[in-house]
């Protein structure tokens, strides 16, 4: 049985949800005044979630942070001004999803006018439809990249863009109208290069799309986290943030370089683009931040073998970045992350998920991902092999 | 060594205490509109005058995390839920004084339409149905089997309503606990309420010890839904935790659905019950807000007995439960080793303010059960531990 | 006849004439009247061709050198202000590269306000080739600019640093310039002074520079010792700084300290030429991780390493731990009680309450909701005089589960709590901000 995903604010909060005969679970996205602060996941008795459950629940799963959200907004009246916000280029990079990108669109135009800049990158398409998607909409400025991969498509929109600050989303995503400014916000310290923001599903209809939600969600929690080399181990760039919602300075390019296009979706190394650059960002002594307050609801995939797939691509994208990292960077402290990796999460978890079976959605998603891994080494030489064949044509 | 009990509610004034040179401490049960917060543990030096003010800043330094959504966000008050008649069945077994007390405060109770039964299992009918015959609108039932499990059933198929609470004698309803209970049912899927069971007063050393040193009866006051689903292994196995038969309410049809209680045991049927429960896949509420008050023995000898009795009641269930065969022997094993005895053991082995002697008597009481013919229902007399 | 200068650039220098030339050919390009700037370098105990240099600078504005022996730079620098035309001074490091804007805008900033220390931000610049240690140093520099820029902030004496500093001639010599027994944290010494003289530190932003740091290993752990010395100045100077200062938490848990820390403190005070060597295999040890990049260790051993070196230095100056402990003993009693503390009702309004502060400017407040205590901003010695931009930022990061407490326990009875109708606006502009 499916799950629904609530969107409820403890401000309002119902006296009880009705309706949801077609489930049999809730994840629920708490929000205080609009913020995101929390989420739960709930049962669904008879077609209802009651609301002595729902408010025993809700403030059980979320904690602190509603209470300081609260805090803010009462000081709120005495809050000192912030400073002015650097302008922006949002772009989506998309590659012959023309239905989704209607969506995803629609909520861009959503967003509050700040001048903001907004870019589709048309990644190697086979036909016009996406094209003529960007029509129907006005100044949206369409891009082709013939270079197939998201790392390619990534580079070609930095360079394109205007603004001072880079908002990447998803196609199959759709933006909050506080995304972008909470986004922003975040840039006003000087070291801080790039910004991740929370990514919620915005359905779970299908087992695949609960078990990704489940096993590899893009939220990072409701706290904000700033991440550098003193806090944070540069090769462990998962915590920092999914790439469904992904701001950068467009400085990072001189500063830092451009996202490797040995990496990403299109490459052999299949995924990790982001993830590699962010690796960069730390071992340069930069910062990131993680704020959950930049919300955008992402739609999973809704087949079980593209859930299959896109766990081993995951696993092939971190074997190929420790690769690189050892091999090209000489961090020897891939071993350790690698190590630890294998025997503290994935062999324990791996073990645990047998005692369902071989074939349980649990073994097989860890069992993919481990497999992905062994890939990585001969993905990422086939991937600079690749590249660098790229080059020489292009030469 | 005594302490004061109160009941303090956030949203009403409150008078500056006087007398209160003859107590400890205060033990301060805290609410708001109703709704229990927590407890709250005050040193008052002694002082005979206790100021209002001081008082209440004491104690609203212990609460204050539960009481943030009340207070500030009025969308957390959740509406009212719907009333529906209930049928109190009380079991008393041997005190009338305590009986007398009980059936006054269930008199004294606001909610809208409920009846009174009085279910008497002990040896000295006469003394009962005497306090019984002084209040009207009280139902009288005298128990043709002994032991409290065959009790609640012969009062369960004589009750008018649908909705059965059961009472110990020893306890006295809080007034709001009929409106509570009723509001667990409200959450879905829920087939039986309990709540916490709170000491009436803490005036001798073997109550501070029955309270303090073993426990008590959980007064805990944090509501919860225990579903079969996300239960703990001692929840699922013994019980442990969710309430107990001195303070239970259930629908007529589950009871008749579980078969009722079950009628060989004594103490301990609830338990057992509560367990056949969730085994059964059904949901149990524990409400902090449906609270009774329990009058704890007074001496050191009724303690004794109590917590002898305890032991013995917690082995006669589990040998129930292992009797229905919907647990595995090495799972019913584990937990009688490795949680229930282990915890015994270990109240022996390092007393924290509980004396050695009496949680050998407890352990004495739970081997008790293994040899003792259950049937015989040979527990001394007294309403103390239901 | 020449106008006299209307803003004196002072800088100290010494052995850097690669980094000197490139700071006097910013100066040359100044968006600033060039004919107003008047630059007097104050070369101390120079043995490179910076003579030369001076000599030889054909510049396009006032250039003025004087020669001292290793006096040090609180020596070159009160100097430099003794010689200076102008009524405005600038302090510039010798390896801090002014942006084209700089002094513009310290002109700028005194002409708005007066009685003003101006600090220009000059966070570390950026290097292809920068190790984990000018990593570090970049993110700890650029933290301190960044908290500086928080309109929130409640500035110290700690945030005079003087690489990029402007003060009036006549507040510098009221003060009394700075003290050369003082080596090193000479500028948080003025800044003691100025505090209590009522002048105003601010950053502006807009001046911003640029620092050129040469940092490696070695000098880390001399500025550690020299710091240790210094904190032991500062705290017999002002005995109101020791709680504060660092040399207190010898034995203390806060900051937690590793065995390794531990027993690095003890041979500090008891066995130092045995620490030394230690503390030199440890430079290898840490060079070592370093070119292995595994930074958790590099950087948990560099601390240590300071950690040490800092000690030595508080055991060079107190002699034993019985000095330390006398030392740390002479502390005034507690500083709270001794300074009276405003009293703000927050129940009276937000914006009332910030309004009192901005009147009444108290050293420290006692924060109340009707009945109930929330808490205390407490006094700090050497910092400024609360404003009323201090107090949100103050209660949101440190009271605001006493806040919330506070309104909870106050509206507990009320029907309609302070669940502000506007509580949702506010919220809502928290995340649109």
């Amino acid at each position: 049985m499916p799950t629904v995903v609530c969107d409820i604010d403890l401000l309002t909060l119902p006296p009880e949800l009705r309706d949801l005969t077609a489930y049999d679970g809730a994840l629920v996205l708490i929000r205080l005044g609009g913020r995101p602060v929390g989420q739960a996941w709930l049962p669904v008795t008879d077609g209802r979630i009651d609301g002595t459950t729902l408010r025993e629940e809700l403030f059980r799963a979320a904690g602190w942070p509603p209470w300081q959200a609260w805090t803010e907004a009462y000081l709120a009246p005495i809050h000192p001004p912030e400073p002015p916000l650097p302008s922006a280029t949002i772009v989506v990079c998309t590659r012959n999803r023309a239905a989704d990108l209607v969506d995803c669109l629609t909520s861009l135009q959503q967003l509050p006018n700040d001048g903001q800049e907004l870019i589709i990158v048309d990644n190697a398409p086979s036909d016009d439809s996406t094209y003529r998607v960007v029509q129907q909409f006005p100044a949206v400025r369409y891009v082709r990249e013939d270079r197939l991969g998201l790392a390619a498509a990534r580079n070609r929109a930095l360079h394109e863009a205007q603004g001072e600050v880079v908002a990447f989303t998803d196609d199959d995503a759709t933006v909050e109208p506080g995304w972008l400014r909470a986004l922003l916000r975040n840039f006003s310290d000087p070291l801080v290069l790039g910004v991740s923001g929370l990514t919620m599903p915005v359905e779970l209809e299908t087992p695949a799309q609960e078990w990704f939600e489940r096993f590899t969600p893009f939220g990072r929690g409701f706290q904000r986290r700033v991440f550098d080399m003193t806090n944070h181990d540069p090769l462990q760039p998962n915590p920092v943030g999914s790439g469904a919602s992904l701001a950068f300075r467009r400085s990072v390019l001189h500063l830092i370089g451009p996202f490797d296009e040995a990496f990403g979706p299109g490459t052999p190394s299949k995924s990790g683009a982001d993830t590699e650059l962010i690796t960069r960002i730390l071992q340069a002594g930069y910062r990131l931040v993680y704020d959950p307050a930049a919300l955008n609801w992402h739609r999973h995939r809704r087949d079980w073998d593209g859930l299959v797939n896109r766990m081993r691509d995951y696993g092939t994208g971190r074997g190929s970045r420790w690769t690189r990292g050892l091999l090209l960077q000489h961090e020897v402290g891939v071993l350790g992350v690698a190590a630890a990796w294998l025997l503290r999460y994935s062999l324990p978890r791996y073990a645990r998920a047998l005692r369902q079976g071989r074939t349980s959605p649990l073994a097989t998603l860890i069992g993919v991902d481990m497999m992905g891994w062994w890939r990585g080494p001969g993905a990422y030489l086939a991937a600079r092999q690749a590249e660098r064949a790229k080059g020489k044509g292009k030469g | 060594m005594s302490i004061k009990l109160l009941t303090i509610d956030l949203a009403e004034p409150l008078a500056d205490l006087t007398g209160c040179d003859a107590y400890d401490a205060l033990l301060a049960l805290v609410r708001v509109k109703g709704r229990s917060l927590g407890w709250a543990r005050v040193n008052h030096q002694r002082q005979a005058h206790v100021a209002a003010s001081w008082l209440r800043a004491e104690i609203a330094n212990q609460v204050h995390w539960e009481l943030l959504p009340h207070a500030l966000l009025p969308a957390f008050i959740p509406e009212p839920t719907p009333t529906p008649p209930i049928t109190v069945i009380v079991l008393s077994k041997a005190d009338p004084v305590a009986l007398a007390d009980c059936l006054h405060a269930l008199l004294a109770c606001a909610y809208p339409e409920f009846e009174l039964l009085v279910v008497d299992y002990g040896a000295q009918p006469m003394s009962i149905k005497r306090v019984v015959d002084q209040f009207p609108a009280v139902r009288y039932l005298r128990a043709t089997a002994p032991g409290a499990g065959a009790a609640r059933n012969q009062g369960a198929a004589i009750a008018r309503y649908d909705l059965v609470a059961f009472l110990a004698a020893a306890c006295c309803p809080d007034p709001h606990w009929l409106s509570a209970l009723a509001a667990g049912f409200s959450v879905a899927d829920v087939a039986a309420v309990t709540g916490p069971v709170a000491p009436r007063e803490l005036a001798t050393p073997a109550q501070r010890l029955f309270e303090d040193g073993c426990g008590g009866l959980g007064r805990d006051p944090y509501s919860r839904t225990v579903r079969p689903a996300t239960a703990s292994f001692s929840e699922r196995i013994g019980g442990v935790g969710m309430g107990s038969g001195a303070n239970l309410a259930l629908r007529g049809d589950v009871l008749r659905a579980l078969g009722g209680f079950n009628p060989t045991l004594d103490a301990g049927a609830d338990h057992e019950l509560l367990v056949r429960l969730l085994a059964h896949g059904m949901s149990l509420r524990y409400n902090g807000d449906a609270l009774v008050w329990h009058a704890h023995p007074r001496d050191h000898r009724a303690l004794e007995r109590a917590l002898f009795d305890r032991g013995r009641s917690q082995g006669a269930a589990l040998i129930a439960t292992a009797q229905t065969g919907v647990f595995a022997r090495t799972a019913l094993l584990r937990y009688a080793v490795s949680i229930w005895l282990w915890g015994i053991l270990g109240r022996i082995r390092r007393p924290a303010g509980l004396p050695q002697r009496l949680a050998l008597l407890e352990l004495l009481g739970a081997l008790s059960s293994l040899t003792a013919d259950r049937r015989s229902l040979t527990s001394p007399p007294g309403d103390a531990t239901l | 006849m020449i106008p006299p200068p209307t803003i004196s650039v002072i800088i100290p220098t010494h052995n850097r004439s690669g980094s000197l030339r490139r700071l006097l050919d910013m100066l040359g390009v100044q968006r600033y009247p060039l004919a107003q700037i008047e630059v007097l370098v104050i070369a101390d105990g120079c043995t490179d061709d910076t003579h030369e240099l001076l000599r030889t600078y054909r510049a396009p504005y006032v250039l003025r050198s004087f020669v001292q022996s290793s006096q040090g730079v609180a020596v070159a620098r009160n100097r430099g202000a003794a010689e200076a035309q102008a009524p405005l001074l600038l302090f510039i490091d010798d390896d801090v590269m002014p942006g084209p804007a700089t002094l513009a805008t310290h002109v700028a900033a005194h002409q708005a306000l007066s009685g003003l220390i101006a600090i220009g931000p000059y966070p570390v610049a950026v290097h292809p080739g920068h190790n984990l240690l000018l990593q570090e140093l970049r993110i700890w520099w650029s933290d301190f600019f960044q908290k500086m820029c928080q309109p929130g902030h409640r500035y110290t004496y700690r945030d005079l640093v003087t690489g990029n500093c402007s003060i009036r001639k006549a507040d510098f010599l009221r003060l009394g310039g700075f003290d050369p027994a003082f080596w090193r944290h000479q500028d948080w010494e003025l800044g003691l002074r100025a505090m209590k003289a009522g002048l105003t530190i601010r950053c502006i932003p807009e001046a911003l520079a640029a620092h050129h740091v040469q940092m490696d290993l070695a000098a880390l752990c001399r500025h550690g010792r020299t710091e240790g010395r210094m904190d032991v100045f500062l705290a017999t100077r002002y005995p109101a700084l020791i709680p504060h200062l660092p040399l207190t938490f010898y034995a203390t848990i806060y900051p937690p300290a590793g065995k390794l820390r531990r027993s690095l403190r003890i041979l500090a005070f008891r066995r130092p030429e045995l620490g030394d060597r230690v503390a030199r295999r440890m430079e290898f040890a840490v060079r070592r991780a370093a070119a292995l990049k595994l930074r958790a260790t590099w950087r948990r051993w560099t601390y240590d390493l300071r950690d040490y070196w800092y000690w030595r230095g508080v055991a060079e100056e107190t002699g034993s731990l019985q000095g330390l402990a006398a030392l740390v003993a002479s502390r005034p009693a507690d500083p709270v009680s001794a300074e009276p503390l405003l009293t703000v009702d927050l129940r009276q309004g937000l914006q009332a309450a910030a309004a009192l502060i901005d009147r009444e400017r108290p050293a420290g407040a006692t924060i109340i909701y009707g009945a109930r205590q929330i808490g205390l901003i407490p006094p700090q010695p050497g910092a400024e005089p609360l404003r009323s931009v201090h107090l949100g930022p103050y209660i949101a990061q440190h009271l605001s589960y006493e806040l919330l407490t506070a309104l909870a326990n106050t509206h507990a009875a009320d029907a309609n709590p302070p669940a502000l109708p506007d509580v949702a606006a506010a919220a809502l502009r928290g995340t649109l901000r």
